[in-house]
């Protein structure tokens, strides 16, 4: 029996060694989401990962300067040689086709800032913390969702409408319609701009969060796209009227990494370089010159080309012929071949170099100046790719919503309003009050011709041209497809149909 | 109570006790033909543990306990014989050889059974074919050896992996085997010397793997590692030494050629051409720069096995060292290996003993295979025209080609260094309770350690070919597995006829891993002492990750024949994983089959020519948890979500982070239903074995990423959706003559497969994969098999633009001596609407054939290997005939002009307009090949001769490897594996296999 007895321990011990919680490995070095959402802490990193959703290169750097500019008739596409992102041609030539896959990058990582939205809302709302500051945040996370809706609705239409976290038996979901997507959207900014400080009240610190005139410049936007000209007048009088914002004298300077949240910036994506972390962009490479030329100060010496950018989104002639002579806005939207750029010092020689424009690469002989960064700034010079560049995407600036109040007021008859708005816009660049060029004797006209010239290269032209009706101007317009991107294959494929695809593709 | 601390107490330090035993017998075994003595014969004493083996004289001393005993002389090769011990001292015994392995004991997991008692398919490879052909890493030893086993070797980089498969490609996930050495799973074997293996048995079928439940899907390979002997002891030296060349390059253009060449795709670019190559002839043969970058490169391997015993204590202890460098300068591979396997009875019924083996491999690695290719692709794509050194000593840089000259590459980049250290061994006590019943307890242990260091120096070539910033790494990883496993095993013969056998046990793992990895650059000098982390000054990096799973187990086996004549086995387990959901954590995984031995029937026939024949067929099920990520059933928050906040210059980083997945509670194992059909045959008194086994392998469950709509805004988890079928059919033969002078045998074997995918999860969606630059060349579908090659089909070259005018349009800019693309949907455009399937990367028939022969002291040895069916896509040709910016291989020699109107190859160009290098028919090429893999020649010295130097014997041989390959393919070779099961077959400039000649002694002192 004494055989039995220990057979007995030992296989009791067995029992005793493999207890129950042997199988429960919990992962290690990370939360899961039942352990995050509790403090404040947690809803701030909750925001923090919706703003980062507009860092991705396909959320907005690459996908506003092919679609804004290089789509429209404000820019080519540039690069290393005609294939070089390919992807942008074929939306300049209206050839994109649904399982492109920037069109499902565009689109997931929309979609992607959304999800972190919804968590966001519906999550921080249970959490026990200083209920102004949860407010605060969860205003932001509605700016977000309405900003990357905004920019849904506009290249794809109506998209499905998604506002809080879904359960995997109800992931298929229809398009829903234009009218309830913009109704989402207004919904939202009228409920975050209650919540949200305003510039003056927002810490330095803070500044690339979203304001309560940011979101009021969103949504009078949101008004423009929908031609609801009252509301989007009054709103714009509104922070007209706050006084928060002015026109600075320098146009130029708004592009300067020191012009980043100046009194004229009204909402921006905010970009750094700050090792380790990869907060910075490409959006500076991207559009970047392909190569300079450098002279050392004092010398005629001049090395071969220094490469530098990617070289994309080159203003075209039709562009720079829209600037009526002394407007100096000009040169600081475009570079021309041997500009002078800037002046720096080689810190190890001590020595001097002028950095020269040199555009050979580039298909209209220009590159954009409002994305150039002088030697010194760019991230190389400090030893970092260029690709973690710091220079951030003016999305909203004051003049942007001084000329939607003009429109808005022309629309409505208001003409002396109309007027002052473009004054002020274009006194500010060296110009009269209104333009000289007789094409322009029409008002609508004139507000056209203004936000062009204002707002080129900042990725407005393509969508302002379709929203006025004006899209037929671009020489490979298809009227069917009416600017719309397709909607991705995948979502028709794993829908099987229930999300139908836009006309035309 | 001591004997139950004899359980617990795992120990590596074997402690002797001894018993007196009653009485003493000897004997001398000697050979029944020739009445030469035979060393290492198995004699035991009946029904105990009490064993020896006889000497290097053939003599035995064995202990005795009454005059019933019977004692048992086996050896493999002779027949068994049972001799009653009655009352004489002296046994001497002649031991009469036989023709059949049937009496070999086939290792099935949790025990040992008789091959001819087999009713699931197993096959085995013995320690004398694992070192007939010496190898580096045991899987290559099992290639072409075993039916339904297919094994690749990866890379000709010294210490590169294999591919195994066994029957089938069942999971686009991991589809590895699980590998169990000395009864421990264990997650690779590259630590194992293949000098320390003394038999590998492989369980293919489910009803002989699903002992091993929820890890059994992919087949088990269960390695025994060599054990001491009772005996004198034995000092065995084994060493080679040999030599490995590159043996089939590929032919570049060389100077003149390219110079050629390139002014041609110029002017068809309508570039001016350059002046200097207008008189190309005069530029001569230039570099071969795969010359510049290959070597000579030598390999050796030394083993020293001590081994012996008594009757109480048994012990094999070696050390190896092998050392192999790469044909490609700069690679490397080192592995130092010591074993001890000791084994240790303690009274008569308890043995206690551990089997460990710490090995320590030192590796340098050049970049391969990625898909921007790697340093052979360099080499072969580098200007000819250029020299490698200029007259003053500077790298020769091309002015044509953005190529960098592959000496920087050699010189620059390749300071990399991969260490690990390696310990696995186990501890085990097994105790007989009574005759019958037996408990086995075991623990063991797998630790490893990897550290990779890598150094990026500062240099400068010129403005392109430089590194301004010098950077270091390190990479640390460690990984501690523990295992115990119990399990009492139960044998007894009923009356004579019903011979039953009943195992049950319980099994334990568990696995934690970290990493640590650091990074800094700006390092103030390149110096070997200067190349650590803490030295670098600036952008320190850092990570440290770690996670773990555990596995809970229950099984238990019933084994029953009757008569020897029907066989049942049956077996289940019950597997806990971790790494599943609670929903899901559990499963269970039955087995059963049969086997009828029709030739021990009494209707049988007495005859000569069929002396035996089994049929066998079994079902079973099994699983598969290899997932893709340890947590997709919890919702992780998963940070670096970061955003920058404030005005520059003083922004701050927001950090952010969020559940980037959609978590599913539901995952759990993939699933295999396996039947077998299988029939043994022994003809010519077993002379002649055959075995033949047809199977079905039906996977549910597979775990895939289903896409969910991007809509969503999350990643999808893994989820059980796929589904793939395999079935195939496997042969086997030998043929052995072990008698008279001439001795041989002559094995072959084949397998044919057919895999089809028959379920990819809702929605359907096809999975692309196998970029090569960006361009996805396989696509797996339902209703084919996985990882096909999708693309366009080639329908010749366009010889005027006429041609162009009437053909489908593909591009406006297409010129003749472009590539005409089949219009498949007929619509006048070639778009993806035109792509098909254009091949397989999967052979649809594998085989092997070894044989050997032994003629007074010599022994020769062939072993072939081949597949067929399959296909390749050759994809390192997208450069080298292609793209205009590298140089071309020398068949572009024939390409297209208007002087030559060649249909294979187009014309030259700078540039592609007509995307002639889009996937397309012109790169799948004949993937089927045969090699010679090795040929062994041997000569062992009459044991006359070896005496008179002193040792007990001496075998000298010449073996090579990769001898001759017939294949079609134009690459450097064929053996292609693709980087996993998405993406088989593709050749992306892999590191080419060497050819081998090794010189080896075998000596016994």
């Amino acid at each position: 029996m004494k055989k039995y007895t220990i057979i007995a321990i030992i296989f009791a011990l067995i029992m005793a060694g493999c207890s129950k919680d042997f199988l429960d490995k919990e992962p290690q070095g990370v939360l899961s989401t039942e352990g995050f959402y509790i403090n404040a802490e947690n809803a701030m990193q909750a925001v923090n990962c919706c703003y980062d959703a507009s860092r991705d290169a396909w959320t907005f750097v690459f996908t506003l300067v092919a679609m804004g500019d290089i789509a429209s008739d404000d820019a080519e596409k540039g690069g290393s040689n005609p294939s070089d992102f390919f992807e942008m041609q074929l939306l300049k030539d209206f050839q994109i086709t649904p399982s492109n896959w920037i069109v499902r990058a565009f689109w997931a990582n929309l979609y992607s800032g959304i999800y972190r939205c919804n968590i966001l809302t519906d999550r921080v709302p249970d959490i026990d913390m200083d209920a102004a500051l949860r407010d605060r945040i969860i205003g932001e996370a509605k700016f977000l969702r309405a900003l990357f809706y905004f920019h849904l609705i506009r290249s794809y239409g109506g998209v499905p409408l998604i506002t809080e976290i879904l359960d995997p038996d109800d992931f298929v979901q229809p398009r829903a319609t234009a009218g309830e997507v913009w109704a989402q959207i207004e919904q939202d900014l009228l409920e975050a701009i209650p919540a949200l400080p305003s510039r003056l009240e927002q810490p330095v610190s803070d500044y690339g969060r979203a304001t309560s005139s940011a979101a009021k410049a969103l949504l009078v936007k949101t008004y423009i796209y929908q031609k609801k000209w009252q509301q989007a007048k009054d709103l714009a009088k509104e922070i007209i009227d706050s006084y928060e914002y002015a026109l600075v004298d320098d146009f130029a300077s708004i592009f300067t990494l020191e012009g980043e949240f100046c009194e004229e910036s009204i909402f921006e994506i905010n970009f750094a370089t700050l090792p380790p972390y990869n907060v910075g962009s490409q959006y500076m490479e991207l559009q970047l010159p392909r190569m300079f030329k450098k002279i050392e100060v004092g010398t005629t010496d001049t090395t071969a080309g220094v490469w530098a950018g990617w070289g994309f989104n080159c203003p075209t002639e039709d562009l720079v012929n829209e600037f009526e002579p002394g407007d100096m806005r000009l040169s600081a939207t475009a570079t021309f071949d041997k500009d002078s750029l800037c002046t720096y010092t080689n810190e190890e020689t001590g020595k001097q170099y002028i950095e020269i424009a040199d555009n050979r690469m580039s298909p209209t002989g220009m590159y954009s100046k409002k994305a150039y960064v002088p030697t010194n700034q760019r991230p190389q010079a400090i030893g970092q790719g260029g690709g973690n560049a710091g220079s951030n995407i003016r999305l909203i600036r004051y003049a942007d919503v001084l000329l939607f109040y003009g429109e808005a007021c022309m629309e409505q008859g208001e003409n002396a309003e109309a007027r002052w708005a473009l004054k002020q816009v274009r006194n500010r660049a060296g110009l009269s009050d209104y333009p000289t060029d007789p094409d322009y004797a029409d008002l609508r006209e004139a507000i056209y011709h203004e936000r062009r010239v204002e707002l080129a290269l900042e990725h407005h032209r393509y969508w302002d041209l379709v929203r006025t009706d004006r899209g037929f101007t671009l020489p490979a317009w298809d009227p069917v497809k009416n600017g719309l991107l397709p909607i991705p294959q995948l979502e028709i494929d794993i829908s099987q149909g229930v999300i139908v695809q836009n006309p035309g593709y | 109570m001591k004997k139950k601390i004899y359980f617990l107490c795992f120990m590596l330090i074997l402690c002797l006790s001894a018993y007196p035993q009653e009485r003493i017998v000897t004997g001398i075994v000697t050979d029944a033909s020739d009445g030469s003595t035979i060393p290492g014969v198995n004699v035991i004493v009946k029904g105990t543990l009490t064993g020896t083996v006889t000497d290097v004289g053939g003599s035995y001393r064995i202990a005795v306990s009454s005059n019933e005993d019977i004692l048992v002389f086996s050896y493999i090769g002779y027949e068994k014989q049972e001799i009653v011990v009655g009352i004489s001292d002296v046994i001497n015994v002649s031991l009469s050889s036989k023709v059949t392995s049937l009496e070999e004991l086939v290792v099935i997991g949790y025990g040992v059974q008789k091959r001819d008692d087999l009713t699931g398919s197993i096959s085995s490879v013995s320690s004398e074919d694992i070192r007939r052909a010496p190898v580096p890493r045991l899987e290559q030893a099992l290639q072409g050896k075993a039916a339904g086993v297919v094994v690749t070797q990866t890379s000709g980089q010294p210490g590169a992996k294999l591919r195994v498969n066994i029957r089938g490609i069942t999971t686009i996930n991991n589809s590895d085997p699980l590998f169990v050495v000395d009864g421990i799973p264990v997650s690779s074997i590259d630590y194992l010397n293949p000098g320390d293996v003394e038999s590998v048995d492989i369980l293919k079928d489910a009803s002989a793997s699903a002992i091993y439940g929820a890890r059994g899907a992919n087949g088990v390979i269960l390695i025994t590692t060599r054990k001491g002997k009772p005996g004198k002891a034995t000092v065995n030296f084994d060493m080679y030494y040999g030599w490995q060349e590159l043996y089939n390059p590929i032919e570049m253009c060389n100077a003149s050629e390219f110079a050629m060449l390139y002014n041609e795709a110029r002017v068809n670019a309508n570039k001016p051409p350059i002046p200097e190559f207008e008189d190309f002839q005069s530029l001569g043969e230039g570099t071969n720069w795969l010359d510049q970058i290959k070597m000579i490169a030598p390999m050796a391997n030394y083993q020293l096995t001590f081994t012996g015993g008594d009757d109480f204590t048994t012990y094999n202890i070696s050390g190896n060292i092998y050392q192999q460098d790469g044909i490609i300068k700069n690679s490397y591979y080192d592995r130092y290996t010591i074993r001890i396997n000791t084994e240790h009875k303690i009274g008569k019924r308890f043995i206690l003993g551990e089997n460990v083996a710490i090995t320590r491999s030192v590796a340098r690695h050049v970049p391969f295979g990625n898909i921007y290719g790697g340093i052979t692709l360099n080499a072969l794509l580098m200007d000819p025209t250029v020299p490698p050194r200029t007259e003053d000593g500077n790298y020769g840089v091309s002015d044509v080609l953005q190529q960098e000259n592959p000496l920087i590459w050699l010189d620059h980049r390749t300071e990399n260094k991969n260490v690990t250290t390696r310990i696995v061994g186990n501890c085990f006590g097994e105790y007989q309770i009574f005759e019958d019943l037996k408990f086995r307890s075991s623990a063991g242990i797998d630790l490893a350690n990897n550290q990779n260091k890598g150094f990026y120096p500062i240099y400068f070539v010129t403005p392109t070919f430089k590194n301004d910033i010098n950077s270091v790494y390190r990479d640390w990883a460690y990984y501690n597995t523990w295992t115990w496993e119990n399990y009492a095993t139960y044998s007894h013969v009923f009356a004579g006829k019903h011979d039953l056998s009943v195992m049950a046990g319980m099994s334990a793992q568990e696995q934690k891993y970290e990493t640590l990895y650091g990074a800094r650059k700006n390092i103030p000098s390149n110096d070997p002492f200067m190349q650590y982390v803490s030295a670098g000054t600036t952008d320190q990096e850092s990570s440290n990750i770690g996670d773990g799973w555990s596995l809970l187990s229950y099984y238990g086996r019933v084994i029953y024949s009757f008569n020897n004549r029907y066989f049942v086995t049956s077996s289940f387990r019950r597997d806990g994983s971790s790494r599943f959901g609670a929903e899901n954590k559990w499963g269970n995984f039955p087995s059963f089959s049969l086997a009828w031995k029709l030739s021990n029937e009494k209707f049988w026939p007495e005859n000569k020519i069929v002396t035996r024949l089994k049929l066998r067929g079994g079902w079973g099920m099994l699983g598969n948890d290899h997932v893709l990520r340890l947590h997709d059933y919890a919702s992780l928050i998963i940070p670096g979500f970061n955003y920058a906040f404030g005005q520059y210059p003083n922004e701050a980083v927001g950090f952010g982070s969020y559940p980037i997945r959609v978590p599913n509670p539901y995952i759990k194992w993939e699933s295999v239903k396996s039947t077998n059909l299988g029939v043994d045959i022994g003809l010519f008194n077993d002379r002649w074995n055959m075995t033949a086994d047809y199977f079905i392998k039906n996977t549910d469950d597979m775990l895939l990423e289903v896409p969910i709509p991007l809509y969503i805004g999350a990643q999808p988890s893994v989820s059980n959706a796929g589904s793939v079928k395999n079935q195939g059919f496997e042969f086997w033969t030998e043929y052995r003559r072990y008698e008279g002078t001439f001795q041989y045998n002559i094995a072959l074997n084949f397998t044919i497969i057919n895999n089809e995918v028959t379920d990819l999860g809702k929605g359907g969606e096809s999975i692309a994969a196998g970029d090569v630059k960006g361009r996805f060349t396989t696509l797996t579908e339902i209703g084919q098999p996985v990882s096909q090659f999708y693309g366009w089909i080639m329908e010749g070259i366009f010889q005027d633009e006429e041609e162009i005018a009437n053909h489908a349009l593909q591009s406006n800019k297409t010129a003749p001596g472009d590539i005409k693309f089949k219009d498949i949907d007929g619509n006048d455009t070639i778009n993806d609407k035109d792509k098909v399937f254009i091949g397989s990367p999967i052979p649809k028939f594998t085989y092997g054939f070894n044989a050997t022969f032994f003629y007074k002291g010599i022994d020769l040895n062939i072993f072939l290997y081949g597949v067929s069916g399959n296909k390749i896509y050759n994809g390192y040709r997208f450069w080298t005939e292609g793209w205009g910016e590298t140089n071309w291989e020398k068949s572009m020699l024939d390409r297209w002009t208007p002087e030559n109107p060649s249909n294979e190859k187009p014309r030259v160009l700078i540039g592609d307009p007509n995307d002639n290098l889009r996937v397309s028919t012109r790169f799948v090429e004949n993937g089927s090949y045969m090699r010679i893999r090795t040929l062994t020649l041997g000569y062992t010295l009459p044991e006359g001769l070896s005496k008179k130097i002193l040792l007990k014997r001496l075998r000298i041989y010449f073996t090579a490897q990769n001898l001759l390959t017939f294949t079609e393919y134009s690459g450097f070779d064929p053996e292609i594996p693709g980087s996993g099961n998405l993406e088989l077959g593709i050749d992306r400039g892999e590191y080419p296999q060497p050819r081998t000649y090794l010189l080896g002694l075998n000596i016994t002192f």
